[in-house]
């Protein structure tokens, strides 16, 4: 189902032929993001070039009741662009415009399109760089990390994208455009930038965004630890971290992944190792190298067989992307993979892996492990063949057991990569209804009557796991409106 | 290009992709880590006109769940086959083969617009495929520059009111010289001129001489002829012999991009038989694009079904022909050690280094031919912004692309005038293939830019102090 005749009209003449598309082409293309394993195509593309014409047809989408979804780059793992109820997507791609610059202040304000990676080299040759680094920041936007909260390797220390984002522009979804925080920190009042960021597009449509600028450390030390098992390598993340050392970067990589980057991107990673852990100390010179020594020393006592340095830039370099595309990597060795994001206590690290290896042997199916060790935010990539019915429900059915585990072992659904569809239903696991309709009525504050990104984060009703009060959310969202167009006001700038 | 689509064969599509060799498509993981390394999806940034998108739609027809439909060629015939989402991509996706099979099935089973027809007809079946008509051309074209009617349409109120695509033309027109370089040389043994004894130093050249092919392709063979000359000069200076089989043939490159895999063949079948017997350590190619492709051969007899055609490749091809295709740059600086003792110019001079994408993306040559120019005495090498974005030329994509391809090239251009103002005392800008030359020549003369544009090997034997 495309649009309607009238309405195509209508967008054509906002955007101009060009610019929307509704063929059957199209919409197969737009029908899944970085999560293939869902799909399902939208109405139709929208791409709008101005903030002034997103408004028009957000304005229009609203009146006609037609929910709508925006769109970066499409790498997103948990169907966050995936249109639920034939929405139609608005892809943001044309808004990549650096608008400023401010070095002295440390900020950078761009357009939703921008490529993650883009501000770090806008800013590289001053000395700056944005700190989140999500593996797929050379393809991702910074709209889409805003939406998700997206992390990466070096959150460890430096926080996640709600610890680096100023200020937004955002339509709502109403047409309104709002502006939430500042350029600097300190607005006084509720958090409103704090919800926005992860709302997964929920809550509206970001249409510029202010990010710090970090200076770049003074040196980096890049450590390569080689052990011959999985536990090992686990336990040597809480030996470093109990000791009062907070790496820029902890990341652990298994014998499969080891196989897969080495058969794709030669980093030098030793085929015969059952797990390396990549390593990276920044800051000041003075004393980086000593505690360098330290946590070698640490990496050894707990098993490491060998602890190799990068030695210039370029061999840190050739680690860094080994981690970074190890996803993609996996092509390799198998035509399709579905990645889990659970977190977990990181104390916990050696059982839960354990625990995985054990549910994939049991399954009978390959389970893959590269992750963010130090957050104790796993990444398990179940490897199936999408041609063959019964490996894609064992690989759904190995995914839930692996989320069951990391609650059952104090931890959560999601560090980075968003609820999206793939995940909704498991909220109720994780929340009382209570606290799943009070969420719901935070959306509902800023999107009514659910037409932006329906579908995403909450159990949907109908469904087999409803959230447990049984509180649907139309109901939800009907709440209270009066209230909360009052305070909406508040936040208009 | 439009396409009128009407199903030649009884086969359903899916079956068609299924014969041809298609597994790789399963590679791609959809992780989307191509999608910014794309020129065509950073102009339109569209899904479907991004390498993902692309995959996802040949893996569509190979699925059976889409059909040889206008809009599904369509964005397959927008890719420039620049392959930058090979370089970009983690699983190791096979890109260009995957296109250019599936252009292949596209070509043979639908119908081709009228405008098609007529440039497959005379360029590509016809004018490529005969040494005599190329010749012809060049003479034609050579006596056409001489008129002085391009800088006429250029520099005059024509420039306004003759249609954009053919003002622009007239920047691109390779500098023709009315002869066959191949013709000339025809299988002679060139002596390394240590052997003829013009410079002195024999210690510096080896004991046995390396004897190496050249490839001369079908427009370079007839224009552009420093190119050929430079490259011959400076193998022959560090001791090559050098022979250049006059029975040799254009490489196919721009067939293979087209779709035309039934013409390359013809030409592989050509270029190995030429090539073959003459003893050879290499076979030197100067366009990036050629080189690439002969270097790809294999991919033809994949999914051919002529079995003769298979069995002379598996004899002699791979072996013979394929493994031994250098690109000049790449084969030189291997030799740096004997360059080093030629006597070359040592005033200084700042030049910018483009990397056509068929010899970084596809050839995966990039570090060495920086290497080698920055080691000439007095010469900084300064690479261009974006040195590894496609500049629109891509075979004749500018032709039968003009808008996207003016897009691209006005980035291209857009770096050059960065990276020169960042190098104000830069006299000149070096790319490897001679369809980049061509593109990026337009693009410098049309922005009235003051750079030369040269071919690398050109410019190293301009600083060549021997004559």
């Amino acid at each position: 189902m495309s649009f309607k005749n009238d309405i195509r009209e209508q967008f054509i003449r906002i955007l101009g032929k060009g610019w929307v598309k509704d063929d059957q082409v199209t919409l197969y293309t737009y029908r899944c993001d970085g999560l293939t394993l869902y799909t399902a195509p939208p109405m139709g593309v929208l791409f709008p070039g101005t903030v002034h014409e997103l408004v028009s047809v957000i304005k229009l989408l609203n009146q006609h009741k037609i929910s709508f979804i925006a769109r970066g780059a499409g790498t997103g793992l948990s169907g966050g662009a995936i249109p639920q109820d034939r929405s139609v997507i608005i892809e943001m791609a044309r808004f990549k415009e650096i608008h400023e610059v401010d070095i002295i202040n440390r900020t950078i304000t761009v357009g939703p399109g921008v490529i993650n990676l883009r501000i770090t080299e806008h800013v590289n040759a001053d000395g700056y760089h944005y700190a989140p680094d999500p593996s797929s920041q050379k393809a991702c936007t910074i709209g889409g990390n805003v939406a998700e909260n997206a992390g990466g390797p070096h959150t460890l220390k430096y926080g996640v994208t709600v610890n680096h984002v100023l200020g937004l522009e955002m339509v709502l979804a109403d047409g309104e455009l709002v502006t939430l925080g500042a350029n600097h920190f300190g607005q006084p009042g509720p958090d409103l930038l704090g919800l926005v960021t992860g709302s997964e597009g929920t809550f509206g449509i970001i249409t510029k965004i202010t990010c710090r600028l970090m200076p770049n450390p003074e040196k980096a030390v890049t450590m390569l630890g080689i052990y011959k098992s999985v536990r090992e390598a686990c336990e040597s993340v809480s030996n470093i971290i109990g000791q009062g050392i907070i790496p820029a970067a902890v990341e652990m990589l298994d014998k499969i992944i080891i196989y897969a980057v080495e058969k794709a991107l030669k980093p030098g990673f030793p085929l015969d190792a059952e797990a390396v852990l990549i390593v990276e100390l920044d800051g000041l010179s003075d004393g980086l190298d000593a505690e360098a020594n330290v946590v070698e020393k640490l990496l050894k006592d707990s098993g490491a067989i060998t602890v190799k340095r990068a030695l210039d830039e370029a061999e840190r370099a050739k680690i860094w992307r080994a981690r970074k595309e190890a996803f993609g990597a996996i092509g390799q060795i198998s035509p399709s993979y579905y990645v889990q994001d659970g977190v977990i206590p990181r104390s916990k690290l050696p059982e839960v892996l354990d625990e995985i290896a054990e549910i994939a042997k049991k399954s009978g199916l390959t389970v893959a492990n590269v992750f963010h060790a130090g957050d104790g935010n796993l990444h398990p990539l179940i490897l199936y063949d999408y041609g063959n019915q019964q490996e894609v429900e064992k690989a759904h059915a190995i995914g839930e057991e692996i989320l069951s585990s990391c609650i059952r072992y104090g931890g959560s659904l999601s560090g980075e990569h968003g609820i999206g569809i793939e995940k909704a239903e498991w909220m109720s696991e994780l929340y009382s209804g209570n606290s799943l309709d009070n969420m719901q009525n935070v959306r509902a504050f800023f999107n009514p009557e659910n037409l932006l990104n329906p579908g995403k984060i909450f159990p949907q009703p109908g469904r087999c796991a409803e959230s447990k009060s049984g509180t649907p959310p139309q109901q939800a969202s009907s709440l209270d409106n009066t209230k909360m167009v009052a305070s909406k006001s508040g936040i208009v700038v | 290009m439009s396409i009128n689509v009407s199903q030649k064969t009884v086969l359903s599509t899916k079956e068609l992709f299924r014969q041809a060799d298609f597994d790789n498509i399963l590679k791609c993981v959809h992780c989307g880590l191509c999608l910014d390394n794309c020129p065509t999806y950073r102009e339109l940034g569209d899904e479907k006109d991004s390498p993902r998108g692309r995959l996802y739609l040949m893996r569509g027809l190979w699925e059976g769940e889409l059909e040889l439909e206008a809009e599904v060629i369509d964005p397959l015939n927008r890719c420039l086959d620049c392959r930058a989402c090979e370089t970009a991509c983690p699983s190791g996706v096979p890109y260009g083969e995957l296109l250019e099979k599936a252009r292949g099935i596209i070509l043979e089973n639908t119908q081709q617009s009228l405008k098609e027809r007529i440039l497959r007809l005379f360029l590509l079946r016809g004018l490529f495929r005969s040494t005599n008509l190329l010749i012809i051309a060049s003479w034609i074209m050579k006596i056409y520059a001489a008129s002085g009617f391009p800088k006429l349409i250029t520099n005059t109120f024509m420039a306004k009111l003759l249609p954009q695509a053919f003002v622009f033309q007239q920047y691109l027109l390779p500098k023709c010289s009315g002869e066959s370089f191949k013709r000339k040389h025809a299988d002679q043994i060139l002596p390394s001129f240590s052997a003829e004894g013009k410079h002195g130093d024999a210690s510096q050249i080896r004991e046995e001489n390396l004897r190496v092919g050249m490839f001369s392709g079908c427009i370079m063979d007839v224009s552009e002829n420093a190119i050929h000359n430079s490259t011959l000069t400076l193998l022959r200076h560090i001791g090559c012999e050098v022979v250049v089989p006059s029975n040799q043939s254009c490489c196919g490159a721009l067939h293979v991009h087209s779709g035309d895999r039934k013409t390359a063949r013809e030409f592989a079948m050509k270029n190995i038989t030429a090539f073959n017997n003459r003893h050879l350590d290499a076979i030197i190619t100067n366009s990036a694009g050629c080189g690439a492709q002969l270097q790809e051969y294999h991919h033809l007899f994949m999914d051919s079904d002529d079995q003769t055609q298979k069995d002379v490749w598996s004899a002699v091809g791979l072996q013979n022909f394929e493994n031994k295709v250098t690109d000049i740059l790449e084969f030189l600086s291997a030799y740096m050690d004997l360059l080093a003792n030629l006597p070359w110019s040592k005033d200084e001079d700042i030049v910018l280094y483009d990397s056509p994408c068929h010899l970084m993306h596809a050839q995966k040559v990039d570090e060495n031919p920086r290497k080698l120019l920055n080691s000439l005495p007095g010469v900084k090498l300064v690479v261009l912004n974006e040195s590894n974005w496609c500049c629109g030329s891509a075979g004749i994509y500018n032709l039968v692309q003009p808008g996207l391809s003016s897009a691209i090239l006005n980035r291209k251009t857009e770096s050059i005038c960065q990276t020169l103002a960042e190098n104000p005392k830069a006299s000149t800008i070096v790319t490897a293939n001679p369809g980049c030359l061509y593109q990026i020549r337009a693009g410098i003369r049309s922005n009235n830019i003051n750079l030369r544009v040269l071919h690398p090997v050109v410019y190293m034997a301009e600083r060549l102090m021997v004559n």
